[in-house]
């Protein structure tokens, strides 16, 4: 049973009141023995076998009644608090055993005449049962079902006479009752009907374990294959990137034969220029090219790196992003005198194009929707970008696979976008984190060193 | 899947197998079906001794075997008044002292005084015991032997007589003692005793 700790701490409770239940030999449970006896007076005196099995069928009944809370207790703390036991999952549910010891040592203390090694028998092939329904169950209705049906079994199996010389027996009323079938000469009504119920009660638990076990089975099988398939598919998305990069390595690459050819051609123009201002043009277009030539070996190689100061890049980045905006209210709150980054321009820009973009699709639909773009120093050389926005938020279960490749909340989406921030941002020696709640928001932490001798943008 | 479920019930076989195999003490044999000649006349005062079912199981033999007889939870002394025999069906039962708000102590000086009495009066006593293994213990076997001294004869079923207790008492006291085979079998003795 997978659970929070304070939901432990009232099942916990739950099982405590359940076994203090069990081990007070309450009046309630004396009337009710009272209730049987004047029973099976009244079969003795008027010679009714049919009185005599009515009586069987109470006393069983309410000795299974009594008996359910305290072995249910054990099983309850067992599954609660499974994870922090030091033995293995199985050899856990034996510890029943000595609890329900306990339960029965108060029992007997207050003079109760309950048959203790029958209870001993229930425990035990319910502890085996459960064992066997495997590692994989959560619900706690199985076990309740299994330890009614057990203990029916054993407790029909108490009061056949034939069983007798079984020596499990103790109590009161099941003496009478055997007592008064032996008077009756109906030994072998009781024998039939409490083999009949026990054998019953017996099948039925079984049955149930091994539902149980074969249906645990299957879906253990079935996420074992969803794991499996889940694998395939994202080294699919990595061939599939891996592919696409080199696709488009191939194209930048390819970019840099007819800028060489700009290059040449435009310095010769320059040489044979009589008008100054021709010249000047070409020094321009040289620059460009120059320019052009930087952002593709960034594109190209992800080590080159570029002093750039934050506004240059968020400069670029809205450049980039703001032209998709859809209604939803843009805020940039960018701090003063942050230090000089030195970055892979191209794919650091990319990153925060990522995460804005992101946060668009989040907020689609949203009233007053809002993304804020903060940019503020820590400690000095480090500078944080922080985007947050008001949509409709990742589920907490989700929020440790939205790093995974291939993970996306939207349909639309390959998926690759978290994963290769992350890639990035780790690249420049940077961290980034995400924080968010469903219904509330998301927010995304990236915090990038500053360069080493790097000078304020207010130089 | 069948061979887990084959395992659990072998599994099931072996324990009630085992239990069956538990130190059983020697049986004992008869040491006379039934007495020779009656020992006491109707009629006949029924009470139970530990308050189980017993009591009323015995009455009503005696009912089958047309004795005359009244059965009464708690006869006290008093109650043998009009009464030629006395019968006591040892067996003690918790739900039985509860249902009469009584405690152990109280049942044992109850009989006590009640055998004693009926030994006063000259009034034959029979002690049946009929519960076997179950209804012997610590307060049952003490009250036999409180008992034994003013009882006239014991009927006790094979089941609580496996390691001679009431032979053994009978032998002490020398009074006779009949082993039956089951609560059927006790209305061969228990006439006796009247014809």
């Amino acid at each position: 049973m997978r659970t929070t700790d304070p939901k432990r701490i009232i099942y916990a409770l739950c099982a405590f009141f359940l076994a203090g239940t069990s081990a007070y030999e309450g009046i309630y449970r004396l009337e009710s023995r009272q209730v049987i006896g004047g029973l099976l007076e009244e079969a003795v005196t008027r010679g009714d076998t049919g009185l005599l099995v009515l009586a069987s069928f109470e006393l069983v009944t309410l000795d299974t009644l009594w008996l359910i809370p305290g072995v249910l207790s054990g099983f309850l703390l067992i599954d609660v608090w499974r994870s922090r036991l030091p033995f293995r999952w199985w050899v856990n549910y034996f510890l029943v055993l000595p609890w329900v010891a306990v339960i029965h040592l108060a029992l007997a203390m207050q003079g109760s005449d309950y048959s203790f090694i029958g209870g001993f028998i229930v425990i035990a092939l319910t502890v085996l049962a459960v064992i066997e329904m495997g590692e994989g169950r959560e619900n706690f209705a199985p076990v309740v079902l299994v330890v009614f049906g057990v203990g029916m079994a054993v407790n029909w199996l108490n009061i056949v006479p034939a069983f007798s010389f079984i020596p499990i027996s103790h109590g009161d009323l099941d003496v009478g009752i055997k007592l008064a079938a032996g008077f009756m000469q109906g030994e072998t009504v009781l024998n039939l009907v409490g083999l009949f119920f026990s054998v019953f009660f017996m099948f039925t638990s079984l049955v149930v374990t091994l539902l149980i076990s074969v249906y645990l089975r299957r879906i253990s099988l079935v996420e074992e294959n969803k794991v499996k398939e889940m694998k395939l598919q994202e080294m699919e998305i990595q061939a599939r990137q891996a592919r696409v990069l080199q696709e488009m390595h191939t194209l930048v690459h390819d970019l840099k034969t007819p800028l060489m050819t700009i290059r040449g051609l435009n310095s010769l123009v320059e040489m044979s220029a009589a008008n100054e201002k021709v010249a000047e043009y070409c020094r321009r277009i040289d620059g460009s090219v120059d320019k052009v030539n930087a952002m593709v070996s960034e594109i190209l190689y992800d080590e080159v790196r570029k002093k750039i100061t934050v506004e240059e890049l968020i400069t670029y980045v809205r450049a980039h992003v703001l032209v998709k905006k859809a209604g939803q209210e843009v805020i940039f709150d960018i701090a003063e005198g942050l230090p000089l980054l030195e970055i892979n321009v191209i794919r650091m820009s990319r990153v925060l194009i990522n995460v804005i973009e992101n946060a668009f699709t989040a907020t689609v639909g949203v009233r007053n929707a809002r993304i804020t773009i903060r940019v503020y120093a820590k400690e000095g050389d480090e500078v944080i970008f922080e985007i947050s926005d008001n949509g409709k938020g990742i589920p907490a279960g989700q929020l440790d696979k939205v790093w995974n490749w291939g993970y996306s909340t939207s349909g639309n989406s390959a998926g690759l976008g978290l994963a290769f921030v992350r890639q990035i941002v780790e690249n420049h020696r940077g961290a980034v984190e995400i924080s968010s709640s469903e219904g509330t928001g998301t927010r995304v932490t990236i915090s990038l060193k500053g360069a080493k001798d790097s000078e304020s943008t207010d130089y | 899947m069948k061979k887990r479920a084959f395992g659990y019930l072998l599994l099931v076989i072996v324990i009630i197998l085992g239990l069956s195999f538990f130190p059983q003490h020697r049986r004992v044999r008869s040491l006379m079906p039934h007495l020779p000649a009656p020992i006491a006349s109707e009629k006949a005062l029924v009470t139970p001794a530990g308050q189980g079912l017993e009591g009323l199981i015995v009455s009503e033999i005696c009912d089958n075997l047309n004795i005359d007889n009244r059965f009464m939870y708690w006869a006290e002394p008093q109650d043998l008044e009009g009464f030629n025999s006395l019968i006591i069906a040892l067996g003690f039962s918790q739900q039985g002292l509860y249902s009469l708000h009584k405690e152990e102590e109280q049942e044992i000086e109850r009989v006590s005084q009640l055998v004693q009495a009926a030994e006063e009066r000259d009034i034959p006593v029979v002690l049946i015991h009929l519960g076997g293994q179950d209804r012997r213990g610590t307060a049952n076997d003490d009250l036999a032997e409180i008992l034994a001294a003013g009882t006239d004869y014991i009927i006790v079923t094979q089941d609580g007589e496996r390691d001679g207790f009431f032979t053994g008492l009978a032998d002490e006291n020398s009074i006779p003692v009949t082993v039956v085979n089951g609560v059927s079998a006790v209305k061969v003795p228990l006439n006796s005793v009247y014809r």
